[in-house]
């Protein structure tokens, strides 16, 4: 296949040093900001300025035909509830509540491996568990299936600079392989698979040791290429099987490691979840480590905690350096997804003319022709971009990666899809 | 602190369009180099001057046309020169051309490489045809015989085989392989021809380095390369000629250098990795019917530019998703090779073997041919390789009309004869060549060269020792075949020991 279609991934070093062994900080606020932007939709309040919440309460919940809750991740008073720009760059609601660190929780339910799939999967909605792997899907529509074969536990973490997940697991240990055995149960299928990156071959030993008299579960060492961690390239490289939109198509349900941890954690705790584990780093911060925070911690803390910018100015970036996205504001804050904060200098490269060599074309995980859809869109020609599947791109960043002439391919992709997505309407 | 909008991914691979260029262009200079060596060995001081010229010219000529480009587009000149790379066009186009090619005729072939070939179509990266094939299509079309500033001494190893349809019998195919040093000698190059084109395994080895450093795709020199050998395969075994014959086919003319320099150049080819097979794949299908069925030389470079206007369609023929259309893809990209593959191996079959022969008498009729360059040849140049070949056969030694090289007998001791005979440089007032000939009974003995004035490397040929043995027994009655090669030096031998035999029959 790779013969004829290119290689589909690229290995990218990953810099994973920065923050792979040192110590996790822990992070104290006074105030969080809490979002209420969930993927693409935003949820709508459900308390008024003055009211007084524990940790775990109900604070906002999507209206729409999904239900997912926000939770408060302090106690404390609601001083206000304003627009702000969202780690997603959209304005949204933001819950603005004042600390008063007695940290009063709320008292959750509790799961236990003897529970029926069904309740783990309510379990599932009442927590408000959503795929925390970046794409926010909530986890019980995942697991309402019951055509699952193998479950995949995804701990790739493919995406430079980030170790979030890989600590996560490092210092959950026991929550991880409790809440992979929940999800397998809640999934229905017959195994489960792990997919680890093979560089980080202490931590598999460790999951070999602890997963030993589990016969149906494997960790599986993984190749260290870029986006070995996407959903689509996961599944091919450990199923050998391509699907159209859901991974349930190929028999599979993908989930990231950290999903299982949180799961585990609330049903052991019977508490909320508030904080969550965020690499910090990048080639432009002082400091790089991993912190916990509460969720809704403005990233100017994290990044102070890291000793700030080496130099200005800076570019922060939610996420992976890869597929995160750029915000000027350093007010946006953490919500349960964000699992890195990077901080880069603004380099400039000097452009050439498209050479139209492919290159693009070979490494696209979704085997698109970036170099075509790039063109179009400069010519807007937008009948030739309906016939390029243009929204099957997941802008992975791998075009603009490749690219030796140094444009900016994925961004003018994700134009692309506006136009398209404008058109649409 | 500032925080600034730039768009992800943030990291960039470190190959730049900067950096791919450069290494091609260290591997265009290694073939260079190359060149230089051979253009010394063949034609002396005068050809290594000439084909350090051309460069100078071919360069300089380049980067006037792109400055004066970017002050009528009103760009800033250094940046555009930076991201056009004219002295890649410029170099191609040099290692593409014989080494006594004028400097003139580089210069306008340099201009309408870079300005028709490339800046009419927007700059680099627009552009639809290979630049430096569309200078090299110009010098072959439109200079023809005019391009070299001297007659080549002797047809080039193309040019020969040319004549001889690309494929010969049996026996006329091993005395070519033999006049020409043998296989090793071909691969390695030591032979008159472009500057760029005749040392195959350096391309080779070139191309293996530029496939490791991720300049080129190694699928288009693979599978053009390919094909020629398999398609020549078939018809060498069909024919009788076995498989070294492939080899013989790939390693002439400028096969190799288009499959490795020209053909890959991205701009020009497809961006699907089937597409670039299939493209290479159509190319060498051009290349095996213009050598068989044109009257043309060499058809590297004109299927090179097929290919290339091709090359958009093919585009569109892959244009969707290629993991969904994979099997038809793979359908498509299959049946292209196969299907190249035999009409290739039919079209070889169907021709006519030719048979070896540069003539020594073939009189006025072989002169239009030495004054044509390697490659360039005008059409008409095999009926009229058939007809020196029917003049060889008649008439005998003493009738042949050797006037145009002067022979004269300067002392004669005994049995032996000293003849001094002008060569190719003695056609230019040079000095004359000088053998040393015995004769008994109006028979020759022994033919020896003392004084060789005539281009070392081709003329050589002619007057080494197996070639002088040929003459042993002649006498004026008999019908004699020249040396191949170099049909001065072979005339002058010739008229040497014509003139010794009439000396002697006295």
């Amino acid at each position: 296949m790779a013969f004829l279609i290119g290689p589909m991934q690229k290995r990218i070093r990953g810099h994973k040093e920065a923050t792979e062994t040192n110590e996790i900080l822990k992070i104290h606020c006074d105030e969080v900001a809490i979002s209420l932007a969930i993927g693409s939709h935003t949820a709508l309040p459900c308390v008024n300025v003055g009211d007084k919440v524990k940790i775990g309460d109900l604070i906002g919940k999507r209206d729409d035909r999904f239900y997912v809750p926000v939770f408060s991740s302090v106690s404390g008073e609601v001083v206000a509830i304003e627009k702000r720009m969202s780690a997603g760059l959209r304005p949204a609601d933001h819950v603005i509540i004042k600390n008063d660190h007695a940290d009063r929780k709320k008292e959750f339910s509790s799961i236990s491996l003897e529970s029926s799939k069904e309740e783990i999967i309510n379990y599932m909605k009442e927590i408000g568990l959503i795929g925390q792997g970046g794409a926010g899907f909530p986890s019980y529509l995942k697991y309402s299936t019951d055509k699952c074969e193998t479950l995949i536990i995804n701990a790739i973490e493919c995406e430079p600079y980030i170790t979030a997940d890989v600590r996560n697991i490092e210092e959950n240990m026991e929550y991880f392989k409790d809440g992979v055995k929940l999800l397998l149960k809640a999934s229905n299928a017959k195994k489960c698979l792990i997919g680890m990156k093979f560089i980080h071959a202490n931590l598999i030993t460790k999951l070999n040791e602890l997963f030993k008299d589990e016969e149906n579960i494997e960790v599986v060492a993984c190749k260290d290429v870029y986006p070995m961690g996407w959903e689509r390239t996961l599944v091919y490289t450990l199923l050998h099987k391509r699907y159209d939109k859901l991974p349930i198509e190929a028999g599979a349900i993908v989930s990231n490691a950290t999903t299982a941890i949180t799961l585990a954690k609330t049903s052991e705790k019977k508490c909320y979840q508030y904080e969550r584990i965020v690499t910090v780093s990048g080639d432009n911060i002082a400091k790089p480590h991993n912190v916990i925070c509460r969720i809704g911690t403005e990233i100017k803390d994290l990044i102070k905690a890291c000793g700030g910018p080496k130099n200005d100015p800076a570019v922060i970036v939610m996420g992976g350096p890869m597929m995160g996205t750029c915000v000027t504001k350093d007010t946006v804050t953490i919500t349960p997804i964000s699992n890195a904060v990077n901080v880069f200098e603004p380099k400039e490269y000097q452009e050439y003319p498209c050479l139209r060599c492919g290159r693009c074309v070979e490494h696209c995980p979704s085997s698109l022709e970036p170099v075509t859809i790039t063109e179009a869109y400069r010519f807007n020609d937008v009948d030739r971009l309906s016939t390029l599947h243009v929204n099957d791109c997941v802008e992975c960043g791998m075009c603009t990666y490749i690219c030796p002439s140094k444009i900016e391919v994925t961004e003018m992709i994700r134009r692309a899809k506006k136009v398209m997505a404008l058109r649409k309407k | 602190m500032e925080y600034k909008f730039k768009a992800t991914p943030m990291p960039r691979r470190n190959l730049t369009t900067g950096k791919v260029m450069t290494r091609l262009l260290l591997g265009l200079l290694v073939v260079y180099a190359y060149g230089l060596y051979n253009s010394y060995n063949i034609g002396g001081k005068q050809y290594l001057v000439n084909t350090l010229l051309l460069l100078l010219v071919a360069v300089v000529t380049s980067i006037v046309c792109e400055v004066i480009y970017a002050l009528m587009m009103k760009k800033n000149i250094g940046e555009h020169c930076s991201t056009s790379f004219p002295a890649i066009t410029a170099l191609i186009l040099v290692l593409t051309v014989p080494a006594n090619t004028s400097l003139y005729a580089i210069a306008v072939a340099t201009v309408i490489a870079i300005v028709f070939g490339k800046l009419v179509f927007g700059g680099f990266g627009q552009n639809i045809f290979n630049p430096a094939a569309v200078g090299r299509a110009v010098i072959i079309s439109s200079f023809a015989t005019r391009t070299a500033f001297d007659a080549v001494t002797g047809a080039t190893i193309a040019t020969q085989f040319a004549k001889m349809n690309w494929i010969a019998d049996a026996n006329s195919y091993l005395r070519f392989v033999e006049a020409n040093g043998g296989y090793f000698n071909i691969l390695m190059g030591n032979y008159a021809g472009a500057i760029g084109e005749t040392c195959t395994l350096i391309i080779l080895a070139v191309g293996v380095w530029m496939t490791i450093w991720d300049v080129i795709d190694w699928r288009i020199p693979a599978t053009y390369l390919g094909l020629l050998f398999g398609s020549a395969t078939i018809a060498g075994l069909v024919k009788g000629l076995g498989i070294d014959y492939a080899l013989m086919f790939v390693s002439t003319g400028g096969a190799a250098f288009g499959a490795v320099f020209m053909l890959t150049d991205p701009v020009t080819n497809p961006q699907t990795r089937p597409g670039k097979i299939v493209f290479a794949a159509l190319a060498a299908l051009f290349t095996i019917a213009i050598r068989f069925l044109g009257n043309m030389p060499e058809g590297v470079v004109f299927s090179i530019l097929l290919a290339n206007m091709i090359s958009p369609a093919i585009d569109k023929l892959f244009s969707s998703k290629q993991i969904t259309s994979h099997k038809r893809n793979i359908a498509i990209t299959l049946g292209t090779v196969a299907c190249v593959l035999l009409c290739g191996a039919l079209i070889a079959c169907s021709v006519e073997p030719g048979k070896y022969a540069v003539d020594a008498n073939a009189g006025a009729s072989e002169t239009v041919e030495e004054e044509t360059d390697a490659e360039a040849g005008a059409s008409g140049t095999d009926e009229e390789a058939g007809a020196s070949e029917d003049a060889g056969v008649t008439g005998t030694f003493a009738d042949t009309d050797l006037s145009k090289y002067p022979a004269a007998v300067k002392s004669v001791d005994g049995d032996t004869y000293i003849v001094t005979a002008g060569g190719f440089h003695a056609l230019e007032g040079g000095p004359d060549n000088e053998f040393e000939i015995v004769i008994t009974d109006g028979k020759v003995v022994s033919v020896k060269c003392t004084v060789f004035s005539d281009t070392q490397g081709v003329g050589t040929i002619a007057t080494a020792d197996d070639a002088l043995a040929e003459f042993e027994g002649v006498s004026l009655t008999d019908e004699i075949d020249a040396v191949s090669g170099a049909t001065y030096t072979s005339n002058s031998v010739n008229a040497a020991v014509q003139a010794a035999l009439k000396e002697a029959n006295k």
